[in-house]
């Protein structure tokens, strides 16, 4: 019950720290809110008992990644909160009607769904079996590396894609 | 281990990719000021080594993939081992051959001698060959992404080109916009069906009462948008005719073909067969689609006076009567699409290669008026341009014809008669903006200070001769690919995705 109860605090305080990062016109304000929505999403899987994840999210989005941006703002000095917004109203309205719409689609799943039993519950007591049997990281593991290997390398294809893409693209022309 | 070999061709692909990227790492960079000539020698070297091995390569994986022809896969497994799977390799493997082929002089003549330029279009390829292949939709989602990053770079590849940068920041920006929404609707698809892999998520669809579920409605609707994106369909087309502007024709030529083949390959079979359940969700908004993609491109590429844009125009015009095959949701209109593709494949190929030759150095001479006189000072290369220009208009004795018949018969057949009609009446607008091109070719004359582009090299002409070969092949025996088709058909092993395309357009 009051794992519940926490999950659902956990995913409206996400929700609404990513409206407001969103809508921040300044770059540092909209990070900060991001790595409370890392945070609050990290919550949302230890509700769930998926530890290792919540530990990762938290260590390697929250930590790492965030330092990260943090850092290239203030190095290239684009916190400017006077910039304007280059869409007019017309987009403003556009986006906000289909956010809209996608809150009204999402709270509806939640109200009158016709699954009655909480989320907590379903995925909870299926990861909680699993652990118990592999370990916390075993539950990730052990699929990253029988069921989903492809993707696993795929993955590494699409890391190395990205680094020679960054490479080629920031690099010193060649004389 | 066996498992492994249905990645045959990927493999390939990989490997090769790595070599090129190892080899520029290892082979001693030419030092500045150390005599032009002689370091210019040991680049062009370097980049006929690396075409070679990528042209090699690309041959390799297409046998490979013909060699898995008869191999078939358990149905949940999560890549596809199947006739459409063959197929969809050939049309893309096929086509990037032609590319690669057609770009070297491209290459040379602007000076891009990066290595990285072989190693990105291999790794794309990769992309999209998992792409089509996945049957899984997290592996569908890595695959696009592998694929969409690597022609994001290409597009940026000329740095000293501000448009060039231009036109890839932008594609960067709307791809990965796009690519949120693919994401998002496999999450909700995920809500919905309760798998990613997308075999048992047809089974649950079918098991389920049709048409109820709301998450099931959002989450196909997200990746029908994202895909749209993908394959420049109208309204989520702003992107394309800019960044098939700005980035350097054979990238363009690549993106035109390889690009939109894989992701509308990919939607297709998502779409009509793993999600055939749910037809009545996305049919009313792929027929939209296909209407608006079909109607606005081609209104636009009427005032065009730059041949590449125009081209580019024309290319998301085919993406509609593309997307009327996705409608008619049956087999004849699977066939029906991915004949049409392989002969769009080659035409593209073609017609961009002519005109990134006719363009000269820096790319100066590419609007309508350039190409004055062109079919009398370079007759091989006008008519070439002419074959192609008549096939993508859909004239007879062309492979473009059959593929516009084929399609519009499935529609028919199907009951879109509307569809039909549309096809037809957008295809007769098209005939102003491809035969004013022909005019100006056969029956203006040219300037006198008019630039004749200088005659082809040997290869480039063999290569453009084969798409014309193709191309007219197509247009004339169309029974006999098809009667092929349908030998083969009778021994795919999967039911519901028997599908075949015609032979590999090899040089």
């Amino acid at each position: 019950m009051i794992q519940d109860f926490l999950f659902q605090a956990f995913a409206a305080s996400a929700i609404l720290g990513a409206v407001i990062m969103v809508t921040r016109r300044n770059p540092v304000s909209a990070v900060i809110f991001l790595v409370g929505v890392f945070f609050a999403t990290s919550g949302m899987f230890l509700m769930l008992d998926a530890h290792y994840i919540a530990a990762i999210n938290v260590i390697l989005y929250g930590g790492a990644i965030m330092v990260l941006f943090l850092f290239v703002l203030m190095l290239l000095n684009l916190g400017h909160a006077d910039w304007r917004d280059l869409r007019g109203p017309v987009g403003g309205l556009i986006g906000g009607s289909i956010s809209i719409a996608f809150l009204g689609v999402l709270t509806r799943l939640f109200v009158g769904g016709t699954d009655a039993r909480p989320v907590v519950e379903i995925a909870g007591s299926a990861l909680r079996e699993a652990a118990a049997e592999q370990g916390v990281v075993g539950v990730v593991a052990r699929p990253l590396f029988t069921e989903y290997t492809i993707v696993l390398e795929v993955t590494g294809v699409l890391l190395l894609v990205s680094i020679v893409g960054t490479i080629l693209l920031a690099r010193r022309e060649r004389t | 281990m066996s498992n492994w070999v249905a990645l045959l061709p990927e493999v390939i692909l990989s490997l090769a990719a790595m070599f090129i990227l190892m080899r520029d790492a290892f082979v001693r960079p030419v030092q500045a000021g150390a005599g032009g000539a002689a370091g210019g020698g040991r680049d062009d070297r370097r980049m006929s080594v690396d075409c070679l091995v990528t042209l090699y390569s690309i041959a390799g994986a297409l046998i490979a993939s013909l060699w898995l022809m008869d191999a078939s896969a358990a149905p949940d497994a999560m890549i596809a081992l199947d006739g459409f799977r063959v197929a969809a390799d050939v049309i893309l493997l096929g086509g990037a051959l032609l590319v690669v082929s057609l770009s070297r002089d491209y290459l040379d003549r602007e000076g891009l001698r990066s290595p990285e330029f072989h190693a990105l279009i291999l790794l794309a390829l990769v992309g999209m060959m998992v792409l089509v292949a996945a049957r899984d939709l997290i592996l569908l989602f890595v695959g696009l992404e592998l694929m969409s990053i690597s022609v994001y770079v290409l597009t940026g590849f000329v740095r000293k080109n501000p448009r060039s940068s231009e036109a890839s920041l932008k594609y960067f920006i709307v791809g990965a916009f796009a690519s949120a929404f693919v994401v998002y609707g496999i999450a909700l698809l995920y809500g919905a069906t309760g798998t990613t892999r997308l075999a048992t998520a047809a089974e649950v669809i079918a098991a389920a009462p049709a048409g109820g579920d709301l998450l099931l409605v959002a989450g196909i609707g997200l990746l029908l948008i994202g895909f749209a994106f993908k394959i420049a369909a109208v309204p989520f087309h702003m992107w394309a005719p800019d960044a098939y502007d700005g980035a350097p024709t054979p990238v363009t030529s690549f993106m035109a073909t390889g690009v939109k083949a894989a992701a509308f390959i990919a939607l297709l079979r998502v779409l009509t067969v793993d999600l055939g359940g749910a037809a009545q969700v996305w049919k009313g908004a792929v027929w939209w689609l296909a209407i608006l993609t079909m109607i606005v491109p081609n209104l636009v590429a009427l005032s065009q006076q730059d041949v590449k844009r125009m081209l580019a125009y024309s290319s998301v015009a085919h993406a509609g009567y593309l997307l009327v095959g996705v409608v008619a949701a049956s087999e004849l209109g699977r066939s029906a699409s991915l004949f049409y593709l392989a002969a769009y494949t080659v035409v593209t190929a073609g017609s961009f290669a002519v005109v990134f030759h006719v363009a000269g150095r820096g790319d100066r001479n590419q609007r309508v008026r350039d190409y004055r006189g062109l079919g009398w000072r370079r007759p091989v290369l006008g008519a070439a341009l002419l074959i192609f220009l008549l096939s993508l208009a859909g004239f007879p004795p062309t492979a473009g014809f059959v593929g516009k018949l084929y399609l519009l018969r499935a529609a028919v057949d199907a009951g879109e008669t509307s569809l039909a009609v549309t096809l037809v009446l957008t295809s007769l607008v098209a005939y102003y903006y491809y035969l004013r091109v022909v005019w100006k070719m056969y029956f203006e004359a040219a300037p006198e200070d008019a630039h004749t582009p200088p005659s082809p090299k040997a290869g480039f002409s063999l290569v453009i001769g084969t798409c014309v070969a193709l191309i007219l092949l197509g247009g004339l025996f169309p029974g006999r690919i098809i009667d092929r088709a349908r030998d083969a058909l009778a021994d795919a092993p999967a039911p519901g995705m028997v599908v075949q395309a015609e032979d590999p357009p090899s040089p």
